[in-house]
């Protein structure tokens, strides 16, 4: 019991990380219909930055935080600004150029953060340290918090895509850039918008996960990858299906480590994925994917 | 009906000068081929042309008074839609001006000509089809939206207009008719509080029952006092709403005069009138 439920916690607040990741290219593709591979690479160069201002250079948390958050928005702006530069209200964006754009940062962060910080794995102070007892099953206070910060971001996110004048003028201009600017909409300023929010999210992500897993210079693939199944597992409800998804991946993931030997991780690696083309075949909408209006 | 080759298309001077006057609510009489009073808008020259492509809009004048009904005709590829979508500051002009309401527009993004009034309903309805009826139209008012309580008592005017997309407001837009995601259109552009009116083929693709209620509401929206630049490919429906109409062919106006000199014409006729 204690242990199913170490496993089950364990796997919700790992899988809280891929939504997060998950909700940046969920945001991304709803206000602009790019999917921006770099979503991992801003957890990967927010985590190490972050990691190193408050290790090596003593910064109080909330400094580290702070110009952390505002390095990365800057990453997004870039991330935008490259991708839609030749973008014209007359010529819509090209998703291929632009998908394998991001594919391109991905790389180019990598050996970024390879010369600057090595091959060696590196953590980052945790919020909390040390653990606490639930009913026979250790957790770590970072990981509830990890869990915790997610569910408090998804449901903030949540109203504002629904409650404020940026979240539907984002999703209008993923319906349709043409329209949004007929109805006044500045696009542009709407896309630089979900990229700077995405890569802030993505960010949070990398920062909270460094003191548990680690970080090292390959890790922006590896997120994104999980961010990715956690996007389109979930499925087309902007918030809740990322969300939904990372944790469902998570939560897989960690109940396959109860196999025991080499088998648990083999599975871990292979069986999401084999999950992922399953849906993608039978199930594209989602998990949580309704009737589609398009 | 004046016939115009490209080189003797000469504005004359009284509609060049933007001088607007606040004449509001005299709605211009059906006026003869030459200068109305006081143009809402005025297009000087335009020329206008996607990157790098030859022309498409050549030295196009065209004037819109207040409360008047325009119709711009032509075959499919004449520069129509390339005409409003330069008005609304879409795709940039390579010379001329766009004069509203005494303002050179010319270089004014998007955004700003939506707040000055000007408002278009694009081609094909284009609707947020994801987005709910009222999340449509709320959007419409997007540039309003610091004014909150003004745009309910105008959402509450559109649903009077249109009853039934007030039974259909939480349903995605994608969903509704061809009919319906017409009133959309209109009821969205409307949403935006227009001083003038750019409407592009809002009879495409729809039943024939359909078409005369959408003109039903044009000629109602015109009634109120609101102008309107109708673009058309059905030329006897849009000559029996418009006072005045201009024909495009390849970029240029070719032909010009009241709806009914136009109407009567020989080469309209035949060209665009299909008999
Ligand atoms: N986005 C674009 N990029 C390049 N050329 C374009 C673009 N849109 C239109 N054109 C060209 O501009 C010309 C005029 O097109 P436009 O859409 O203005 O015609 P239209 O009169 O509205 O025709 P229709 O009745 O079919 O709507 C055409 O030759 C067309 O090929
Ligand atoms: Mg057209």
């Amino acid at each position: 019991m204690a242990e199913f439920l170490q496993v089950l916690f364990t796997g919700l607040s790992q899988g809280g990380i891929y939504a997060l990741i998950g909700i940046g290219f969920s945001l991304v593709n709803m206000s602009t219909r790019v999917l921006n591979l770099a979503q991992g690479s801003y957890a990967l160069l927010g985590g190490f930055v972050f990691l190193t201002l408050a290790t090596r250079y003593g910064l109080p948390l909330w400094a580290a935080l702070a110009l952390v958050l505002v390095f990365v928005a800057m990453l997004g702006v870039v991330t935008e600004r490259i991708v839609s530069l030749r973008v014209r209200p007359w010529r819509p964006i090209s998703h291929d150029m632009a998908i394998l754009t991001t594919l391109a940062l991905v790389v180019v962060a990598e050996g970024a953060a390879f010369l600057i910080w090595g091959p060696d794995p590196q953590r980052g102070p945790a919020l909390q340290r040390g653990v606490v007892n639930v009913l026979g099953a250790i957790l770590i206070w970072q990981s509830v918090w990890m869990l915790v910060i997610t569910l408090v971001i998804a449901a903030g996110l949540q109203w504002l895509l629904i409650r404020t004048w940026l979240g539907r003028s984002m999703r209008a201009c993923a319906q349709n850039p043409l329209t949004a600017a007929l109805l006044g909409i500045d696009v542009r300023r709407v896309g630089m918008a979900a990229f700077t929010l995405s890569a802030v999210i993505g960010a949070l992500a990398g920062m909270l996960v460094s003191p548990i897993t680690w970080l090292d210079y390959q890790i922006g693939g590896e997120f994104m990858l999980k961010g990715v199944l956690a996007y389109l597992l979930g499925g087309e409800l902007a918030i809740a299906g990322p969300l939904v998804g990372g944790l469902v991946l998570g939560l897989v993931e960690n109940l396959f480590l109860l196999f025991p030997g080499a088998t648990g991780g083999l599975l871990k690696q292979v069986v999401p994925m084999a999950l992922l083309i399953v849906m993608l075949v039978w199930r594209p909408q989602g998990l949580l994917g309704g009737p589609r209006a398009r | 009906m004046s016939a115009e080759t490209p080189s003797d298309d000469a504005i004359s001077p009284a509609c060049a000068s933007p001088a607007p006057s606040p004449t509001k609510g005299s709605r211009a009489s059906p006026v003869a081929a030459g200068a109305p009073a006081s143009p809402i808008l005025s297009i000087e020259r335009l020329s206008a042309a996607y990157d790098g492509s030859l022309p498409v809009l050549e030295d196009v004048s065209l004037e819109l008074a207040r409360g008047e009904l325009v119709a711009v005709l032509g075959a499919n590829g004449a520069g129509k839609s390339t005409l409003l979508r330069t008005l609304s500051g879409l795709l940039p002009c390579l010379a001329g001006r766009i004069i509203f309401e005494g303002v050179d527009i010319t270089r004014l993004a998007p955004d700003r000509r939506v707040v000055r009034g000007l408002v278009q309903v694009p081609e094909g309805r284009q609707m947020l089809a994801a987005l709910t009826v009222e999340e449509n139209l709320l959007l419409g008012g997007y540039v309003h939206r610091r004014d909150p309580a003004g745009l309910r008592r105008t959402l509450d005017e559109v649903f009077a207009l249109f009853p039934r997309l007030s039974e259909r407001r939480t349903q995605a837009a994608g969903l509704l008719s061809g009919g319906e995601q017409q009133m959309v259109a209109l009821g969205r552009a409307m949403m935006g509080r227009p001083r003038a009116l750019l409407l592009d083929e809002p009879s495409f693709g729809l039943a024939p029952k359909v078409v005369s209620d959408t003109f039903r509401v044009i000629d109602g929206l015109r009634s109120s006092g609101l102008p309107i630049l109708l673009i058309e490919q059905n030329a006897s429906k849009a000559l029996a709403v418009a006072d005045r109409a201009v024909v495009l062919r390849a970029g240029r106006v070719v032909a010009r005069g009241t709806a009914a000199e136009l109407a009567a014409s020989e080469e309209v006729r035949r060209s665009y009138l299909g008999d």
